[in-house]
Formats: structure tokens, C-alpha cells, sequence
């Protein structure tokens, strides 16, 4: 017959087991969305700027030319 | 495919779909595009002497063109809103070579100066404007770090007239240190601009504790003697707490005089301090009378008397481009 004492151990030793496959699986879930959405990070940047100077754009914003602020004294140095 | 630019001494071999080290220069499909040819993202007009050019038709006004990215990142960088960010982060605006023409001539620009960022990553677009202005009479200026490789830099050379450099220290250690660069390619430029008669003049920043030692001025004065020639207008400008080098002071005004005295004692013949303004250390003297030939007040010229490019009082023929024409 199991004292109170055998089936804490018995039960902490299941519940420690299930808490290591958890956070393993966790962990690795984790990994991988990492992994996904830096990977999408890094690959969106290039894959979108190189469509865009297929198509013969500028990856960025493009203003008209009519709205160039044309300052006397430029902001930046030199 | 990948492919290598041959543009600047990184010599970045770029992998389909990626940019080299300047953000700008993308491989499409095999093929190397710079991707801010005609995309622009700031034109002013400015006063020549912010270039600065002391020596160069002095008071007109310059037409000043810059698009996004740099093949250096130094951590100092002044304008590091627009030379260290990809173009898909910084607006332009679409303007053609011939436009940048048009334009510089309907404001009455003499000269068209491709600075802010590094003229290196905009090349081709620096070069075709180049040509056209040539054609149109307007002179082309760089303000650069020099970082080209040789054979484009010829290329250019036989379209500009004139140039700042900015030599940022004779050591090697502070070009890997501070601008992911080397020094070898900047001495080249230096002497590859002045041989092609191209009016040079040289800008050094002095960073406190990084450069701003007597050895390091004195070593870069030498160097610049040397091989360019002591008539070279030198400028030392101060240093203000920018982008990754905020943990450093301003250069302090004794510092600024201290490397002015030095080359001026190593025989530099002009040399000026700027990014102050009220230190009286802009004007021009004559080398041999020693008498003020040029007063300035910021990025105003106050006084001139130079004549013919001579010295009024002794006839000295004082180092610059001086009419327009």
C-alpha cells in the first residue's frame, strides 16, 4: 500500500516528467516561431527591395518632383 | 548568380536579392543596380563655404545633391538620418539628371556639389549628372571620403572641379575602429584627385581622445605636406556628440587651435577651423605678406581682396579657383 509520502514522490516525479516534455515542447515551439519570423524578417527586406527595383522603382517613398522642398542652407553638414 | 561591386575598396560580393555594405547597391537577378539612381532624397542650395570650400569661387551659391546610403558607417556620423538607412526607410524624389541641371540653373546654382552622404554609392548617378552639367557649364564638386576604388574615380576626376575630402586620421586602427574602412584608399584618393588638377581641399574631424593627439595631428600634416603640398587648404572641424558617439564631448576650442598651430608650424599655408562660429579662425591670410585677404563670418564672406588669384599687397599666387569660367 502506497503512503502519502510515496505517491507525493511518484506524483512529483510524473509532474516534473510532464513539465520537462512541456517546456521542451514550448521551447522548441518557441524556437521555431523565432526562427520563422526572423527568418521572414530578413527575407521580406531583400525580396520586397529587389521586386521593386525590377519593376524600375525606388524601394522607398517617392515624392514628385514639383514637391521638392528646395531649402536655402541644407539641414545636413556638408 | 552572385556578383562583386567594384566601386569602393569593400569590393562587396553580393548574393541575388542582396545589397553590399552601402544598403544601395542591389544584385538583381545577376545584375548590379544601384538602386537611388534618379531617387534623390535631399537637394539644397547652399553657400559654397559650408562645403566646405574656402578656395573655390568664393559666396556662390551650390546646388547640393544627396541620395540615401554610404559605404562607410562611422559612428560619428553627422547625418546618419540619411547616409545609414536603406532606402526603403527614406523617402526621394524622382529627378533626373537632366532635371538636377535644370534646376540648379533655375536657382542660379554655379555649381552642383554631390555631398551629405558619399557621392561613392551614388556613382553612377554623380557621373551622369556631371556629364550634363559640364555640358551646361556648371561646375561639379565632391564632398567625399574618398573611399572609391581607382578606376572609377579617374572616371570622375575628368568631370570634377573640385573636392573636399574628409581624411579622417592617418591610422588605419581609427578608419577599422570608427568607419569600418581602411586608410590606404583615402591616401590614394587624395593624391589621385590632386594630380588630376582637381581643387582639393581636406576636412579633418577631431574627435576627442580618438584622434585629436599632437602625434595624430602632427602625423596627418606631415602626410598631407608631403604628398599633396603645403597650399592644400586644411580644415579641422569640431566634433559634436552624434548618433553611436554621444559618450564624447565637443572638441574643445584649444584642441581646435592646438591642431591649427601645428600645421601651421609644419608649414601648412591655409588652414582653418571649423563648425565654430566667432573664432575668427576662418579667415584667409596671405602666406608670404600675411596680410587678411579673405574675412568670413560663418559660412558668409564678409571681405574679399583677392584679385586674379594673387595677393593685392605682394602678387602672391594664392592656391584656388577663383573666377568662374
Amino acid at each position: 500500500m502506497e503512503n502519502a509520502h510515496t505517491v507525493n514522490i511518484r506524483y512529483m516525479e510524473f509532474g516534473s516528467m510532464d513539465r520537462r516534455k512541456f517546456l521542451k515542447v514550448l521551447g522548441a515551439t518557441l524556437l521555431s516561431a523565432i526562427f520563422a519570423s526572423l527568418s521572414t524578417f530578413t527575407h521580406a527586406l531583400p525580396n520586397k527591395f529587389v521586386l521593386a527595383v525590377k519593376l524600375g522603382k525606388y524601394p522607398g517613398k517617392i515624392k514628385s518632383f514639383n514637391e521638392i522642398p528646395i531649402r536655402k542652407m541644407g539641414k545636413w553638414l556638408g | 548568380m552572385k556578383v562583386q561591386c567594384e566601386l569602393c575598396p569593400k569590393h562587396c560580393i553580393i548574393a541575388s536579392g542582396q545589397s553590399g555594405d552601402c544598403r544601395i547597391r542591389v544584385n538583381v537577378d545577376g545584375k548590379l543596380v544601384a538602386v537611388t539612381y534618379g531617387y534623390p532624397c535631399s537637394l539644397h542650395i547652399d553657400p559654397i563655404e559650408k562645403k566646405p570650400l574656402f578656395h573655390f569661387l568664393p559666396s556662390s551659391k551650390v546646388f547640393s545633391v544627396a541620395t540615401v546610403g554610404c559605404n562607410l558607417h562611422c559612428k560619428n556620423c553627422q547625418n546618419w538620418e540619411i547616409s545609414q538607412q536603406s532606402p526603403v526607410d527614406v523617402s526621394a524624389y524622382k529627378a533626373s539628371p537632366k532635371q538636377i541641371i535644370d534646376i540648379s540653373k533655375k536657382n542660379k546654382c554655379k555649381a552642383i556639389a554631390y555631398t551629405y552622404t558619399d557621392p561613392a554609392v551614388f556613382y553612377e548617378y554623380t557621373l551622369d549628372c556631371s556629364m550634363e552639367a559640364v555640358k551646361k557649364g556648371i561646375k561639379n564638386i565632391i564632398v567625399s571620403a574618398g573611399y572609391f576604388n581607382q578606376k572609377p574615380l579617374r572616371e570622375l576626376c575628368k568631370y570634377l572641379d573640385a573636392a573636399n575630402i574628409d581624411l579622417k586620421a592617418l591610422s588605419d586602427r581609427f578608419y577599422r575602429d570608427v568607419c569600418d574602412a581602411t586608410l590606404k584608399p583615402v591616401l590614394d584618393s587624395l593624391i589621385t584627385i590632386k594630380s588630376a588638377d582637381v581643387h582639393l581641399e581636406i576636412t579633418n574631424l577631431l574627435l576627442p581622445t580618438m584622434n585629436d593627439s599632437d602625434k595624430d595631428i602632427r602625423n596627418l600634416c606631415k602626410w598631407v605636406k608631403e604628398n599633396l603640398g603645403p597650399e592644400v587648404p586644411l580644415h579641422f572641424s569640431r566634433f559634436y556628440p552624434q548618433y553611436r558617439m554621444k559618450n564624447l564631448p565637443p572638441t574643445s576650442i584649444e584642441t581646435l587651435k592646438r591642431a591649427r598651430d601645428i600645421a601651421k608650424d609644419l608649414g601648412m599655408q591655409y588652414v582653418y577651423i571649423g563648425n565654430v562660429i566667432g573664432e575668427n579662425c576662418e579667415n584667409t591670410f596671405c602666406p608670404r605678406c600675411k596680410k587678411e585677404l579673405i574675412q568670413r563670418h560663418g559660412y558668409f564672406v564678409e571681405k574679399n581682396v583677392v584679385k586674379n588669384g594673387e595677393c593685392p599687397y605682394c602678387k602672391y599666387k594664392i592656391y584656388g579657383v577663383w573666377k568662374y569660367g
